[in-house]
């Protein structure tokens, strides 16, 4: 049996690119993140620069951990999973590059123009026209290298991981597209082509649906493929994660106004957003059932395997923030929880808890394997970084779930003549020393991420970067 | 509400994109077997080889031809 | 498949199971082998070489994720290479053409045995890519398939076939035939019908819901809502519910009034009244609940066709067991040689070689070999039987052992193997009296319920015309005749599925209902409680002669005759061509008493004992015997045949001295494996048993005794028992008789139920209603608790049809349902008498499935 002259190879140089990147811009996140909960406490801490004041950071903070750590995290799996699984190299090489150059293009004019203070208002979407142009261009070619390498797949099935990410990326290109069509006046400033509450609801629709799509849908295509990978047994039901998928695109779509309940948007659109997401909370748990119920009979590999420990805590994060958000959108709850601090703590414990620790998971999984290793420089470590960041995440979740009820509790409370109780500069001395607290979870999550960089840059050093040869149907039998 | 007009009309729209592809993925026979892909992925070794691993084959071999012959 | 378990071994235990198969190590001989650095154990050769052979190719990760453990691999011949005979594959293989890189390929449907789990599936992909010339390789574990293409010019298809079996399984070409083309579009376009209909549903209900829950929607937005809503009904009535317009259109066109009917008449009518209000811009609309009542309705006939399919796959699986493949011996008996044929293209009296590990390929007698062969797909039973020259064979058997020669008898649809296929395919076509009762009332209910729709209607009109839309709709869409026209064939069908995974064959519809009322089970003998295989149980000889040698003579004596008695003494103690016994001569066989022959210069008889007395001329009355010989007998039990052995001599003094007597044997059948626990179980269901046999009354009374059984009569004819049979029932009792089919056809043919048991009657008697191919007793049992519990559902369903209808008809008819409950009532309905049906047969059962 002759064998054909060179081997193609799956392309791993981008997907390094991006792991690396993610977890660096994993770092300025959450960096910025520490800065603003010490503003939070000691306002000094912006020293008086407009570039440093909260209101600056914050978005820069949101932008980075989404857009540049989830985002480049993103991109490396699904340009890991899509090859792997499709057994094939990526469609479009020298698309593939430019998506990794333009994106990381797109986190520093992003970085640049928020501080600057550059911003279009919107939530999650303050980046302004030209940018959200170059982010539509790159959005657009990563389609075309996704779906590209989907069609040329060597395998007649397409992984369910997939259609997750193919979800996540038709998703976001529409959201973005729908929500950021704006009219320019400058270079650096546009109005929304909505008006007022029209506005609002667009802005929600896509907000809900960024969070449903980019958060939700992408990351469950990272952990539908690392998590079985990791543990090396097969998913615990495959026909589940198919009817969860379909389930899950097919409701998320409308639960868009439950960030609105108690706003001018009409009731009977409230109410409907709120009956929605709380219907939600069915496919959104099939995707925890499956994964978790995929460790059963494994469990004990949990006691030896830092990675597992990251994705089976990441999957409980996911379980719980989805049952609190559709709690969250119950109007008589969130009467009570809007505009505290709950929501800041649900928030984080979708971003922390699910997104950041499926991420690490994945990366401690995927890193080695991208430099010639079969595991992390020190496994050690990784077991350090979990703990950690677990012991972070708790401390953070629960300061701002306390501090949220009281603040609610305190905000609602009325004297019998009808005027309130409190002033709302006592509920934020109140909220003080949770703020301490938060700020110690914080750091300590900080300083995970740091270990891994660490962890990872040895790796590097200890390794060299190999790309894998795709495996030919017509390999050599009898070696 | 006039946003809706625009809202609507495209989740139509959208309905009918995903049941598209959703006829085409149960016509290429996406849901013929769905027990068989959760394995396969597996089946795809993704590890670097150590380097060693030759070597045990041909220990494995060697005591093979040993004791059952 | 169904929850992951952790098939690996402890350490401890790991030396001592077989790492690939898991079954104990002999004792002694270890194969052994170093894999990834761990020493592994192994029960034999085979597994060893299969576990190397994944190892080299670096497939370990099989052992780290299969969830079954392996099946030990057969050690086969090479036989594979019949398959690359351009004629014998013909059939299997499709052309494809020239592939991209310019060689010819060619795919093929394989077959695959061995197949325990999940890990199996990448395991034979993953093997047969690294094989050189395979392009493609795909397997699906649901239907043990698997489509390999290849380049015919790099590797011939023996050697796919060969590299299969080196991991431990077996591949067979496989014609995918039209009806399994046909079966997998059915199954697409269902589930896209059931798919469009849900997703529409629940973008139809989002656009409904904000009517629900507020009256402030403004009017535009209610405009948009509605055209929307209008939009995505479409496809939903005029695709996804197409079968209900197509079955209602059916029976119409044949002047009845199916289920159908009122489903399609209700959706027309909410759909057209929606339809003008959405042009008209006022009135109600009902889009939600048109989708909604497709969608569910859809979900119940999904699951029943689910039900339908599964009970199928156990016969399917039956079917398949038939090989492509004989090995005709050409020029037997003169020369040994073989040629590989087509098994359809065998003829009676061809002369087939059968090796080890392949499958009969038609009905017929071993002429010569000496094997065991494993009859599982015939009778459920996975242990092996032996096969001696002059036993038969069916085609779908496994040779397990040795080479064996075959005379054909039967081929393609004579074999036993397409008999038990063509009873049940007839009992499946037949539709069950429950069933036809089921739809002739559920056809007056919808009659009536159609005469009930226009008198509402007109009388709503009358009342307040703007509901009477309304009313109608709800009327019709709430009743729910599906507990009987959907609930009761799929509650019988996931029954007999179950029953055809555990080898019971169903051979008339009818005859689960007969099944469930069973009073009274009569076994029509003796033989059907024991093995029916009378054996030597122990002999006794006077004082002073050698037992040995009695035995001897007493196997000469007997060894040409035919008779069962006889047969018992031929397999004590192994006896061979090689063995030699005393030479008889002057053999004269006296029919009815036992047998006379001269021993070494001796007269010898053996059999009766007045037969044998008479010999001495001593008079057989009073029976007087040797005092040991007395003991004996009296020791042994009453179902125990005395055989007496005697020479014209004296024996002794004393009792019985002078008539010659020198050894007496006593022959019994052994009891059945669990016929006690079966008894009792079938008392412990509140069972009256009765055995009615022709044997001697106190052979039956001790048998019954013995057994628990509560009556027993013997000595009967065939014509007494259809008599006892007709008594009972005369007492009201319905009677189920269990036999073997043999002489007793009038008894079986007055019970309520007949009911075969056992491979061992010839297939020309099966006329039983039920049919048990493997011989065990359990199985007796299973088929009446089986349908019992379908019949129990069945009168759950009607229960539950009867007391729905009876609140939510008169409810819709005044009023009192808005369209939505209507139809989210009666779709929950169906799904509730399907879903209770499908608990029969379990969604996940199928691993309890005999080995396919």
């Amino acid at each position: 049996m002759a064998m054909t002259s060179k081997a193609e190879l799956f392309n791993y140089t981008v997907v390094r690119q991006f792991a690396i990147m993610a977890v660096i811009w994993g770092i300025v996140g959450l960096l910025v993140g520490v800065v603003i909960s010490l503003q939070l406490i000691w306002p000094a801490f912006n020293f008086d620069l407009p570039w440093l004041t909260y209101g600056r950071l914050r978005p820069l903070h949101t932008n980075a951990i989404i857009f540049a750590f989830g985002g480049c995290a993103l991109f490396a799996t699904s340009y890991y999973i899509v090859q792997r699984t499709c057994q094939t190299r990526l469609f479009a090489n020298g698309l593939a590059s430019f998506t990794f150059w333009a994106w990381q293009l797109v986190i520093l004019l992003a970085a640049l123009s928020l501080v600057f203070g550059i911003t279009s208002g919107k939530e999650y979407a303050e980046l302004e026209w030209p940018i959200d142009l170059l982010i539509a261009v790159v959005w657009v070619s990563y389609a075309i290298v996704f779906f590209g390498t989907i069609v040329k797949r060597r395998t007649p099935h397409i992984y369910v991981a997939n259609w997750f990410f193919g979800a996540m990326i038709l998703a976001v290109a529409l959201l973005h597209i729908v929500n950021s069509v704006a009219i320019p006046v400058t270079l650096f400033k546009s109005y929304s082509a909505y008006a007022g509450v029209q506005d609002a609801m667009v802005q929600w629709w896509y907000g809900h649906n960024a969070v449903g799509f980019f958060l939700t849908a992408g990351f469950l295509g990272m952990m539908y493929y690392f998590v079985p990978k990791q543990a090396g047994r097969p998913i615990y039901s495959y026909r589940l994660s198919i009817v969860h998928f379909w389930a899950l695109i097919f409701t998320y779509m409308w639960a868009g106004p439950h960030h609105l309940l108690y706003t001018a948007v009409p009731d009977w659109a409230q109410t409907l957003g709120m009956i929605f997401s709380v219907i939600l909370l069915a496919p959104s748990w099939g995707g925890m059932i499956n994964g978790i119920m995929t460790l059963s009979g494994a469990w004990h590999k949990l006691r030896s395997d830092p990675i597992l420990k990251f994705m089976i805590v990441a999957l409980s994060f996911y379980g719980m923030s989805t049952f609190e958000g559709p709690a969250l959108s119950v109007k008589t709850i969130n009467a009570l929880a809007h505009y505290t601090d709950w929501i800041i703590g649900h928030v984080h414990s979708g971003a922390l808890g699910w997104v950041g620790f499926i991420t690490m998971g994945s990366l401690y999984y995927l890193i080695p394997r991208l430099y010639g290793r079969t595991e992390m420089w020190s496994v050690k470590l990784v077991n350090t970084h979990f703990w950690i960041a677990t012991i972070g995440i708790v401390l953070y979740v629960a300061a701002l779930w306390i501090a949220g009820v009281m603040q609610g509790l305190m905000w609602r409370s009325i004297h019998v003549d009808g005027s309130l109780t409190y002033t709302f500069i006592e509920s934020v001395k109140a909220s003080y020393p949770f703020y301490y607290i938060r700020l110690l979870g914080g750091v300590l999550y900080f300083l995970g991420m740091l270990l891994m960089l660490y962890n990872v840059l040895k790796t590097i050093g200890q390794g060299k970067s190999v790309d894998a040869a795709v495996p030919t149907a017509t390999a050599p039998a009898n070696a | 509400m006039e946003i809706l007009w625009l809202l609507i009309p495209m989740s139509v729209l959208l309905v009918l994109i995903m049941g598209s592809i959703f006829w085409w993925s149960v016509r290429s026979g996406q849901f013929d077997d769905l027990d068989g892909p959760a394995y396969r992925i597996l089946a795809d070794d993704d590890t670097p080889k150590p380097e060693m691993a030759s070597g045990e084959v041909l220990e494995g071999e060697r005591e093979r031809k040993g004791m059952g012959g | 498949m169904s929850k992951p378990v952790e098939p690996s071994l402890s350490p401890a235990a790991e030396a001592r199971f077989c790492y690939h198969c898991g079954t104990e190590n002999p004792q002694g001989v270890r194969w052994q082998a170093v894999l990834k650095g761990e020493p592994r154990t192994f029960c034999c050769a085979g597994c060893q070489a299969v576990a190397q052979t994944i190892h080299a190719a670096g497939l370990d990760a099989f052992y780290a994720t299969r969830t079954v453990l392996a099946q030990a691999p057969e050690e086969t011949q090479d036989e594979w290479v019949a398959y690359d005979d351009e004629r014998v594959v013909r059939d299997f293989v499709r052309k494809r053409g020239v592939g991209p890189d310019g060689k010819e390929e060619h795919e093929i449907a394989l077959l695959l045995e061995g197949l325990t789990c999940g890990a199996c599936v990448w395991l034979i992909e993953s093997w047969l890519m690294k094989q050189p010339g395979v392009v493609e390789a795909r397997v699906n574990f649901a239907s043990r398939r698997a489509t390999v293409v290849w380049h015919p010019e790099t590797a011939p298809l023996s050697q796919l076939l060969r590299a299969v079996a080196r991991i431990g399984y077996r591949a067979y070409p496989y014609d995918p035939a039209r009806r399994d083309i046909q079966a997998r579009r059915e199954r697409r376009t269902m589930l896209f019908r059931m798919g469009v209909a849900l997703f529409g549903m629940m973008q139809v209900m989002m656009m409904a819901v904000p009517h629900y829950i507020s009256n402030e929607v403004p009017a535009d937005t209610t405009v948009l809502l509605r055209w929307a809503s209008l939009v995505l009904t479409l496809p939903v009535l005029f695709y996804s519910a197409q079968p209900f317009f197509k079955g209602a259109w059916r029976d119409l066109s044949m002047g009845r009034a199916g289920m159908d009917v009122p489903v399609a008449l209700g959706l027309s009518v909410a759909f057209a009244a929606s339809l003008w209000a959405t042009f008209r811009g006022t009135g109600a609309v009902y889009y939600e609940s048109v989708t909604m009542f497709v969608a569910l309705l859809l979900v119940a006939r999904y699951f029943e066709a689910m039900v339908r399919q599964r009970s199928g796959d156990a016969i399917e699986a039956m079917a398949r067991q038939q090989p492509v493949l004989a090995d005709r011996l050409t020029e037997w008996p003169r020369l040994q040689t073989t040629q590989p044929v087509p098994a359809t293209t065998l003829l009676a009296d061809d002369y087939v070689l059968v090796r080890p590990g392949a499958v009969v390929p038609a009905d017929g007698v071993v002429v010569e070999g000496n094997s065991h062969v494993e009859e599982a797909v015939l009778t459920g039973e996975s242990w092996p039987v032996r096969r001696v020259p002059g036993d038969s064979v069916f085609a779908g058997a496994v040779n397990r052992e040795n080479v064996l020669i075959v005379q054909v008898q039967a081929v393609g649809e004579g074999t036993r193997l397409a008999t038990i296929l063509r009873l049940v395919d007839r009992a499946a076509s037949e539709r069950p009296r429950v069933a036809q009762i089921a739809d002739r009332v559920a056809s007056w209910f919808i009659a009536a319920l159609l005469a009930l729709a226009v008198v509402v209607g007109v009388v709503w009109w009358l009342i307040d015309p703007s509901r009477a839309v309304e009313v109608v709709f709800a009327l019709l869409v709430i009743t729910c005749p599906c507990a009987l026209s959907l609930a009761t064939p799929t509650a019988l069908s996931a029954a007999a599925g179950a029953l055809g995974r555990r080898r019971v064959v169903l051979a008339r519809s009818d005859a689960q209902e007969a099944l469930a009322r069973v009073t009274t089970l009569v076994f029509d003998k003796t033989g059907t409680l024991t093995e029916g295989k009378v054996t030597l149980n122990g002999m006794c000889a006077v004082a002073g002669s050698g037992g040995a040698e009695l035995l001897s003579i007493a196997q000469a004596l007997e060894a040409p005759s035919e008779h069962p008695l006889a047969r018992a003494f031929r397999s004590e103690g192994k006896i061979t061509a090689e063995t030699v016994l005393p030479a008889v001569s002057d053999l004269t066989i006296v029919s009815g008493n036992g047998i006379e022959g001269t021993v070494a210069g001796t007269r010898w008889r053996i059999g009766r004992f007045d037969f044998v007395a008479a010999l001495s001329g001593a008079d057989a009355t009073p029976v007087l015997l040797p005092e040991s010989l007395a003991r004996f007998i009296e020791q042994r039990s009453f179902d125990e045949t005395m055989v007496f052995l005697g020479n014209g001599n004296g024996n002794g003094t004393g009792n019985g001295a002078g008539n010659g007597i020198q050894a007496v044997f006593a022959l019994g059948d052994a009891l059945r494996p669990q016929a006690r626990e079966v008894v009792a179980a079938l008392h412990a269901m509140g069972i009256q048993t009765v055995l009615l046999s022709g044997d001697r009354h106190e052979n039956a009374e001790a048998l019954a005794k013995t057994l628990g059984i509560e009556t027993a009569h013997g000595g009967l004819f065939p014509e007494d028992k259809r008599r006892y049979i007709l008594e009972r029932q005369a007492a009201g009792e319905v009677v189920a008789m269990v036999g073997d089919g043999v002489n007793d056809a009038p008894g079986l043919a007055q019970a309520q139920v007949s009911i075969s048991l056992g491979s061992a009657t010839s297939l020309a008697q099966w006329t039983a209603d039920v049919v048990i191919l493997s011989d065990e007793l359990p199985r007796l049992t299973d088929a009446l608790r089986h349908s019992r519990r379908a019949l129990r559902v069945v009168r759950q369903n009607l229960s539950w049809a009867v007391g729905y209808n009876l609140i939510a008809v008169p409810a819709a008819a005044l009023g009192l349902v808005t369209p939505l409950i209507a139809a989210l009532g009666m779709s929950l309905s169906s799904l509730t008498v399907v879903l209770n049906a499908l608990r029969i047969s379990g969604i996940r059962g199928q691993e309890s499935a005999v080995r396919d």
